[in-house]
């Protein structure tokens, strides 16, 4: 649904976004996720047309010109750096999206204040922050959109909360076929609701596939041997990380699970485990291979 | 486009009305109390006591103050409405929404439009009705359809201007700065460009009472006239190119000092230049002339703006700015001292030339009134005009010497184009190149406007010297007479007399003075409703002096001369030779150093005074300028004086 080729941005002579390729399926969940700097944002709001890109071409449904009203009625947008009307009330702003949406629901609206128990008449600069981004979340969702683009959407939120917006988020996917972008250093929530996920790194996507493709990709193999060079037996694979525990050697591999475990027996180890990883853990390790790696520094 | 697609764009309309009804309240509530409110109150103590002039004087004030608030309102009112620009939240707001750039600018505009356009027209509707319902209310309607038409023009172009300033800017600081920067530079560009033309330009003619160039906001602004229709082309003008400058803009850019990167230079040289302009006056005050005191503030102004660019205290980048900039204003001092257009010495050819007008300073206030019958158009004149134009050009700056007056030449040419240069002279050594001029019939009309003119009635003629006066009326026989005598001695005043009356010299000054009023037939006749009596009058005022000597044959003739010029209620006359107050004897509280009391040597003296030629004299800076001052004693025991310099 959303392509981008070659997608290139630059701020002076910093190439934020780098001959960027991203395929957005219709209907999945997307995590965009990458360390700080690695052009998520800029891709977002590229993607938006807020930015203008330097190169490349962003399609949404086969159409390049993204930045086309009728093409932006379908998008909702959730930054992570919210804005309303100052002195609006959440009522004035729900009056405002409606009058700019043309797929707004009311019905939605009313039920979704039921759901976070927030007085519509309250002015909205008055509000958290969490109760900002609610109220967000009530505007996005009550649009009615085919995309819904979050940029960090549950920072701020109590667990509960997260938990419903993303339940709520995950409802429309399957009942009206939304797509979803979701931008967030929150890996462990976006294990629960991603389909896909696209890993950045230095203004590119360096890993773009389903979520079980990335995590059946990369495993933890613990191992212990009574005697020999582990060298060979590291030889043999393709090592992200390791590290020792005693006599007990953890391997983070790259690689199909069965082959893998099946080249570790060849070794005759007394211990012998493979581990799934978190999304976490992959990426992680995924981003240490390319130089982006956790440093165990003491100061 | 459907129904829903037009309303994206009355969204933000309507947003921004809602949020912002309040200040254009407060805004029509201003003009209202500030302009209207009082002629209200006017009506009920005083009904159609106050004179009509009076309140019309008074509307005008209260025009100016409203032109200003709406001025504010119109800044303001941009500044509020475009501000999203300069945050990165709101930005990600709007350009997230469903919107157009263009869609998002034009509701924008939209909005501020009717923000500041109606309360204007609610407080038109309300005196305008007032009026329609018989009131007496003591505003003239071209008085408020003038009120109108400015407010809303000064409102309108104040919203422009800063919408366009708001768009070349990223944050709030340098706004102002651009604002302020915007506003003040074209004063300030075209005062140095007259400052420096006039400091280098041999002949540059610069009319420093036309302050109006330097008053934008003036309330009188009427839409008919250059100033009010480029202000009313400004607005559209403005505001278009501020649509472009958003669609270009890069809105990450955000926060920064200028968002275009190709005018970060311009930024930073325009600073530059404002600066040197400033450093270039600051230095003048001190007599510091040289294009070259450009340079300190300047440079100063460059570092700094280097630094805003680069949003920190840092000289990188600087000193390719400062070489560029100083090598710039070497281009311009070397541009004006070489001439480089050959602006000094042009000279027109003598059959390009349709006429040429010869303004000395002191009749620079001339050049408001009808010019044409100033205008030298035989072709032998021209040449004389030229000669002297020429000897100006060989004598060049005069080493600098302070001269006492100028000239200023305005060659039109068949083309209608327009040459003039001013130079500085003394017309007490100008006899050779300016005597043929000064004994021009112009020239001669310019000084005495009663020589040869057609269209003028005399209304009065005043003789007076510090003994006597006398008003002749036009129904005294002599009234024609004395006017013809004085037309045919001014015929033939010699250059002497004519020079010093061009820089007013004090050796032209006798004891008799005329003053001669008389109203301007032409000007009558433009408005037919006015009798002679009710004309604005003009008149003239010189002394009678040495060479009028028709005049004061016929004075003499008629008995007049000796009413002012006769000794019999003066009881002494004292010397003061060289004015120095160190005379032995006194004559009431003045030390002379002679006192004559014989009545036929008085009487030889006053004569002497009236009649005896004297050069007239500049005295050049340093030279001592000795008097002697003669104090007559009259019967009555009051003293009057009269100086006679001398050489």
């Amino acid at each position: 649904m959303i392509k981008g080729i070659s997608v290139a941005k630059n701020f002076d002579t910093i190439a934020a976004l780098d001959n960027m390729d991203i395929h957005i399926k219709k209907g999945s969940v997307y995590g965009l996720v990458g360390p700080n700097g690695a052009g998520k944002t800029t891709f977002i709001k590229a993607l938006m047309s807020i930015y203008k890109i330097n190169g490349g071409i962003i399609e949404i449904d086969g159409n390049s010109r993204i930045f086309e009203e009728e093409l932006k009625q379908r998008i909702v947008y959730i930054s992570d750096d919210l804005y309303f009307f100052p002195a609006y009330s959440i009522k004035q702003t729900a009056d405002f999206y409606k009058s700019v949406y043309k797929n707004w629901d009311n019905d939605t609206f009313l039920k979704l204040q039921e759901v976070f128990n927030i007085d519509i008449k309250r002015k909205v600069r008055k509000l958290s922050k969490g109760m900002k981004k609610q109220v967000a979340f009530m505007m996005g969702i009550s649009s009615k959109p085919d995309i819904m683009v979050l940029d960090e959407p549950v920072d701020g939120l109590d667990p509960v909360m997260r938990r419903n917006i993303m339940s709520i988020i995950l409802r429309e996917v399957s009942e009206r076929g939304m797509t979803v972008l979701i931008s967030s250093h929150n890996l462990r929530e976006l294990e629960d609701i991603c389909d896909y996920v696209g890993i950045m790194h230095g203004g590119r996507i360096v890993i773009e596939k389903s979520l079980d493709d990335v995590k059946g990709n990369i495993h933890k193999l613990q191992v212990a041997f009574d005697a020999f060079s582990p060298a060979e037996f590291e030889a043999s694979f393709e090592i992200l990380h390791k590290d020792e525990f005693g006599s007990v050697r953890q391997y983070i591999v790259r690689g199909d699970s069965d082959a893998i475990m099946e080249k570790a027996k060849e070794f005759k180890p007394i211990l012998l485990d493979l581990l799934p990883l978190s999304l976490e853990e992959v990426f992680i390790y995924e981003l240490g291979g390319m130089g982006y790696e956790f440093k165990n520094e003491i100061l | 486009m459907s129904l829903k697609m037009k309303s994206c764009k009355k969204s933000i309309f309507n947003a921004d009305i809602k949020r912002f009804w309040v200040f254009s309240l407060i805004y029509g509530g201003i003009i209202f109390f500030g302009t209207f409110f009082d002629f209200y109150l006017d009506r009920l103590p005083y009904g159609n006591a106050v004179p009509y002039s009076f309140t019309s004087s008074r509307f005008f004030a209260s025009s100016c103050i409203a032109n200003f608030f709406g001025i504010c309102a119109g800044a303001i009112l941009a500044l509020v409405l475009f501000s999203y620009l300069y945050s990165t939240s709101a930005i990600s707001f709007y350009h997230g929404l469903p919107f157009k750039r263009k869609s998002i600018f034009i509701s924008k505009l939209a909005s501020g439009a009717v923000l500041l356009i109606l309360p204007v027209l609610i407080n038109f509707a309300i005196v305008a009705l007032t009026k329609l319902c018989g009131s007496d209310i003591q505003i003239r309607w071209l008085s408020l359809l003038y009120w109108l038409g400015n407010q809303l023009i000064y409102s309108l172009l104040a919203f422009a201007c800063v919408t366009f300033a708001v768009m070349l800017s990223g944050n709030i600081l340098s706004l102002l700065a651009t604002c302020l920067l915007l506003g003040i530079a074209p004063a300030v560009i075209i005062g140095f460009v007259h400052m420096t033309c006039q400091n280098y330009l041999l002949g540059y003619a610069y009319d420093p009472t036309s302050f109006f160039t330097y008053f934008y906001i003036t309330p009188d602004i009427l839409l008919f006239k250059l100033r009010g229709i480029i202000y009313v082309a400004a607005i559209p003008a403005l505001l278009i190119i501020a649509y472009f400058m958003y669609k270009k803009r890069d809105l990450e850019r955000c926060g920064e000092a200028v968002v275009f990167p190709k005018a970060k230079i311009f930024f930073i040289y325009f600073a530059g230049l404002l600066g040197g302009i400033f450093s270039y006056f600051y230095f003048s005050i001190w007599s510091f002339k040289s294009l070259l005191f450009m340079l300190p503030f300047g440079i100063l102004a460059v570092i700094i703006a280097n630094m805003i660019n680069r949003r920190g205290i840092t000289l990188k980048g600087a000193l390719t700015h400062t070489v560029i900039f100083t090598a710039l204003v070497l281009f311009m001092l070397g541009a004006f001292r070489s001439d480089i257009i050959g602006f000094e010495k042009r000279m027109p050819d003598t059959e390009n030339i349709a006429s040429v007008t010869v303004l000395p300073d002191r009749y620079y206030y001339s050049r408001t009134k009808d010019m044409q019958k100033y205008e030298i158009t035989d072709k032998s004149d021209i040449e004389k005009v030229k000669e002297f134009h020429g000897h100006n050009i060989e004598k060049g700056e005069n080493d600098g010497a302070v001269l006492p007056s100028s000239v200023q030449i305005s060659y039109k040419l068949e083309n209608g184009r327009t040459i003039t240069r001013a130079y500085n002279v003394n017309f007490a050594e100008e006899k050779e190149y300016f005597g043929a001029i000064a004994d021009l019939t112009q020239t001669k009309m310019m000084l005495y406007p009663i020589y040869n003119a057609e269209d003028i009635q005399i209304k009065s003629v005043d003789l007076h010297n510090f003994m006597e006066s006398l008003i002749l009326y036009p129904d005294n026989e002599i009234t024609d007479k004395l006017i013809a005598a004085i037309c045919e001695d001014i015929k033939n005043l010699p250059y002497e007399e004519n020079a010093g009356l061009l820089w007013n010299s004090m050796n032209c000054e006798t004891p008799l003075y005329a003053d001669i009023e008389y109203a301007d037939l032409k000007k009558k006749a433009e408005d037919e409703s006015k009798d002679i009596k009710s004309t604005v009058s003009e008149s003239i005022y010189f002394p009678i002096s040495f060479g009028f000597t028709k005049t004061v044959e016929l004075l003499k003739e008629y008995g007049y001369y000796d009413r002012f010029m006769t000794v019999k209620n003066i009881s002494a006359v004292g010397i003061d030779k060289n004015d120095d107050g160190k005379g032995g004897l006194s004559v009431k509280d003045y030390n002379v150093d002679e006192i004559i009391t014989d009545p036929q040597k008085m009487q030889e003296i006053l004569d002497s005074l009236q009649t005896a030629y004297r050069k007239p004299v500049w005295y050049r800076d340093g030279m001592e300028q000795i008097y002697d001052e003669y104090i007559f004693l009259d019967k009555n025991g009051d003293t009057h004086c009269f100086v006679l310099l001398q050489k």
